[in-house]
Order: structure tokens, then sequence, then C-alpha cells
């Protein structure tokens, strides 16, 4: 190791700088590489969806492959939405419960929790579980199908990969996501009564009467709007990270998380968007 | 069908006895800065078996890929008997799919579907056939390979070769005019070559024209008629099988005994 301070200076001059300009290179090339994935991503996903609009009216259709769809992402995720709705307005009823008693605001509860499941946690909640589990899902089977080859087998059978598996997983999820949310929110609101009642002393009956006071149908028609996006983040995102799958079974892991993770910004930041939105209509529509 | 445009003079040289059923002219491709095609010119005659051979990564897979238009080249053209394919949307391809079967690597089956539910699946959408028909003639060709009794089992649940022999049957279910095998026999036990082979022999007698890419000496000389040799972008050396085994040539000889691969 002595050796070392009798080195030249250069040397260790030029080794620094090497690692230096490596590490430059590095962090220059991972920089622009996660850019260009980010135009690639939106391109890509842009074309798909459009592919998708234009395709989905023109025959054939299927309708069985669609069903199954709809019965292995929406229905097989019932008891998923159901349990983190639940917990949801178990949790913001014994939270504002507490919270606001400090106030004297306990019975606001009910209005409180009602309005921010409705408006808000309902929909983007069971749209984030959907996407770890089903966006994840389709993204897998759609890798695993790439590379070993079936989508290509799909097509060489004179087929098209994009009305056998993308159209009726992009569709199942349109339809199937709208109706878990209803589900979320009603047994979210529901799971708020009943920890009303057991530890916040809150009758069930005013608990429902100051839910339906304080709700207005739109505060539910937006709620279940915005699925209807986020349910397309979820599925143009899953089958667009399954078929770009390269590289074995490494890539389709690979896929598998861009894919949560991806659909999980987009919907945050899809739900900011839409929120924005709607709150200046309802204003403007109010006066 | 779509239509049959008269061709360039270029795409009719050949118009013996044995017409042409495929020609590839001046076909190219890059993948980035990898140019895997440069010139490629081949013909497929009409009832024979052509092989291709050339070392791993030469563009084997990619050109019989290109063939039924899986692989978009960069320049040149592919005759499917008149038509020109390369300029095919994925819909118009469609005619050219159902005549033309692809045999993949590694058979490609649906792992979701059973082995039944794999060979129908091109009966079903293409063809108006009812149930019992459709079943009757997934059992016929499962037998064909010797597969019976395999028809309610998934993928998954068969041995390797067994998955590639039904990935044959799938292909040959639709009764196609031409074959693609991409190294049908490779890595698989002598049983399952033999029985690979087997049916490439059938096929061949019935007519079927087939492309063939294989590393395996075995299988290219109990079927082959004609060899063509993929190097560095071009076909370097083309011919009668008969007269390959023998020849002198450094290129070929080194294939053949195993010296370049
Ligand atoms: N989708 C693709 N993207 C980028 N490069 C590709 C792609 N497909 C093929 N290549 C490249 O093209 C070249 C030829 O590949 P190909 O699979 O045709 O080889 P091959 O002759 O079939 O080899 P092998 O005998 O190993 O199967 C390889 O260098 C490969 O890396
Ligand atoms: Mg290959």
């Amino acid at each position: 190791m002595t050796e070392m301070s009798f080195q030249p200076l250069s040397g260790v001059y030029n080794l620094n700088r090497t690692k230096l300009m490596k590490f430059v290179e590095i962090s220059r090339t991972s920089g622009f590489d996660a850019i260009r994935r980010t135009f690639d991503f939106m391109g890509g996903s842009l074309n798909l969806l459009y592919s998708v609009l234009i395709s989905i009216f023109k025959p054939p259709f299927y309708s069985k492959l669609l069903l199954e769809q709809c019965y292995l992402l929406g229905v097989r995720s019932l008891s998923l939405v159901f349990i983190t709705a639940a917990s949801t307005g178990m949790v913001m009823s014994i939270q504002f419960g507490y919270g606001l008693e400090r106030f004297g605001g306990k019975l606001y509860v009910p209005r409180v929790v009602g309005l921010s499941i409705m408006r808000e946690l309902g929909p983007v909640l069971t749209c984030l579980m959907i996407a770890g589990r089903v966006g994840s899902g389709i993204a897998a089977e759609l890798g695993s199908m790439k590379v070993t080859q079936q989508i290509d087998a799909i097509r060489a059978l004179g087929t098209d990969p994009l009305k056998r598996i993308i159209i009726p997983r992009i569709l199942a999820l349109f339809i199937m996501t709208p109706l878990l949310a209803v589900l979320a929110d009603f047994v979210g609101i529901y799971g708020g009564m009943f920890i009303s009642y057991f530890e916040l002393n809150i009758h069930p009956s005013f608990y429902f009467h100051q839910s339906v006071v304080a709700l207005r149908l739109s505060d539910f028609t937006i709620g279940i709007g915005k699925t209807l996006v986020f349910s397309l983040i979820i599925g143009v995102t899953g089958c667009y990270y399954g078929i770009k799958t390269e590289g074995g079974t490494q890539g389709v892991g690979q896929a598998t998380t861009h894919s949560v993770v991806t659909s999980s910004i987009l919907i945050t930041i899809a739900d900011f968007i839409l929120t924005k939105i709607f709150w200046i209509f309802e204003r403007g529509l109010n006066g | 069908m779509a239509s049959t445009q008269p061709t360039s003079d270029k795409g009719r040289r050949n118009t013996g006895e044995q017409a042409p059923v495929i020609r590839v002219i001046g076909l190219a491709k890059s993948y980035g800065k990898n140019a895997v095609h440069k010139d490629i010119n081949l013909m497929v005659n009409n009832g024979e078996i052509l092989t291709l051979m050339g070392g791993s990564g030469s563009g084997k897979s990619v050109l019989l890929r290109s063939l039924i238009g899986l692989e978009k080249p960069d320049r040149g053209e592919i005759y499917f008997h008149d038509q020109e394919i390369t300029q095919l949307s994925e819909e118009d391809l469609i005619s050219v799919r159902k005549r033309i079967a692809y045999v993949f690597q590694y058979g490609a089956l649906f792992d979701s579907l059973t082995v039944m539910e794999n060979l129908a699946y091109p009966l079903i959408e293409h063809t108006q056939l009812d149930e019992k028909q459709i079943r009757d003639k997934v059992l016929e060709t499962l037998k064909k390979l010797n597969l019976e009794g395999t028809h309610n089992l998934r993928p998954a649940d068969l041995s390797g070769g067994m998955q590639r022999r039904v990935g044959v049957a799938r292909s040959i279910i639709m009764d196609p005019e031409i074959i693609l095998y991409d190294e049908p026999t490779t890595g698989l036990d002598p049983y399952n070559s033999k029985q690979i082979i087997n049916i490439m022999v059938q096929l061949k007698n019935s007519g079927v024209t087939a492309v063939l890419v294989t590393h395996d000496m075995h299988t290219i000389f109990a079927v082959s008629d004609r060899i063509a040799f993929l190097k560095d972008g071009v076909i370097a050396v083309e011919g009668a099988a008969e007269e390959l085994r023998t020849s002198k040539n450094p290129l070929v000889h080194g294939f053949i005994h195993g010296d370049t691969m």
C-alpha cells in the first residue's frame, strides 16, 4: 500500500480522472436512459391506447375472453378491495372521531368520512390496489408470453394479440374497476359507521342520515368517474410493459415492477389533475 | 385474398417446372448498428425442403420470421407466390399466415390452454368446423405425432420433447402449404427427434414445401433437398444437399464437419 505514495502524481490523477469520467459517463447515460425510457413509454402507451380505440369496434369480438378477464381481474379482486375499503373507513372514523372530539366536532365524523371516501379514498385506494394486483399480473403474464414467443405464435397463427389479449384485459379493467370502486365506497362508509357506533357512540341511523345529507350525487359520480381514467392507466401501462418485455425472466420481473411503479405514479398525478379540474367545473356550476 | 398484382421482372426469374413459392430479393435488416442481413437473395421451390445453415447469430431465425411478416425488413422484397408481403399490414398478413405455418424453436405453446385447446386454436379462428369436427381433427393430428392421450394436459405437464411435438402438431393442423421450422429437433433426444423428422418427411411426401433452420446434421441430411449457408448477411453458398455434403468448399466443409460452428 505504501508504494502508492511513490507513484507519479499523474498516475493518481489519471486513476481519479478515469473513475470520474466513468461516473460522469454512467450518470449521463443512465440519466439519458431514464429520459428516453419516459418518452418511449409516453409514445408507446399512447400509441397502444390509440390502436386499442380504433380496433375495439372492429370484429372479431372475443366476448368469452372478455368475460373471463372480468372474472379474473375484477371478481377475484373483490376481497382485496373489500378489506382495503373497510379498514380505510374504520381508520378514518377513529382518526377523525378522536381528532375532532378535541374541538367538539365529533358529530361531523359521518360527513367527513363519507366525503373523503366517496370523492377520494374509495376510488384512489381501490385503483392503487388494483394496480398492484392486476396491473402487475398483466405485465407479468404478457411479459412471459412475450419471452416464450407466445405473442409471436398468436401472430403466426393469423390472429391479433391486440384483440385476443390486450383489448379483453383493458376493457375488463374499464368495466370492473368502477364497479369495485362503488363497492369500496359503500364498504368504506359502512366500516366508518361500524366503528363510530362502537368507539364513538354515534348511532347508525344518525350516521346514515348525516352521510346522505352531506353527500351530493356529484361527489359519488366524480369519484367513480375518476376510476375510468385510472383503469385505463392500469390496463395500458400493464399491457405496454408486458409486450415490451425483453431478456427472459429477468425482463419479466422488470416489466412487472415498472408497470406497478409507473401506474401508481400516474394514478396519483392524474388524481390531482382530475380533482382540480372537477372542482373548477363544480365551482363554476354552483355559481 | 389480397390482390395479386403483377410483379416486377426481377421476381419472375425462375419460371421452370419448379415454380418458386417464396422469393426473397435484396433483403436487408439491421438492429441498431448490427446489420444482420445485408443482401439476401433466396428462392424456395415448390415441394422442396430448403435448409438454412449459418453460425449462431447469423440471422437465420430473423430470416425465417421475415418470411411470415413477424419481422419487417429495412429493404428488399419477399414474394409468396406473386404477392409481395413485406409491405402488408398485420390484417392483410392473416391470409398469408393461414397458408404458411411457423414451428417455433421451443414450441411457443399457450400455457394457459390445454393441448386440445392449443391445437383447436387455429381451427376455431379460421375454419367453420363444428366442435365435434375440431375435436376429431385435433385427435387425428396428435396421433400423427404419437401424442395420443395428451389432449387434456397443459403444456407445463409435458416433457420438452412432447411440447415441441405439440408445437409441430399445432402448426400443421391447418394443412399449410409451407412450413417454416426453427430448429425443430435441436436439443431433443433421439426418440423425439425421430418423431419430428418422420413427420417432416411425411409432409414433404405429401407435397408440403418447407424451410428448415437447424444445426443438426442428422436432421439436415435426412430431409433436405437444398442447403443455403448464411454468412455475414448474405447467402454465401447454396446448392443441392447431396453435392454440398461432399463439397470441398472450406466454408461448407467447416459447417458440416463442425469446424466453424
Ligand atoms: N428483436 C431484436 N432486437 C435486436 N436484435 C435482434 C433482435 N432479433 C435478433 N436480433 C439480433 O440479430 C442477430 C441474428 O439473430 P437470429 O436469432 O436470427 O440468429 P440465429 O441465426 O437464429 O442464431 P441461433 O442459431 O443462435 O438461433 C443476433 O445478433 C441478434 O442479437
Ligand atoms: Mg435462431
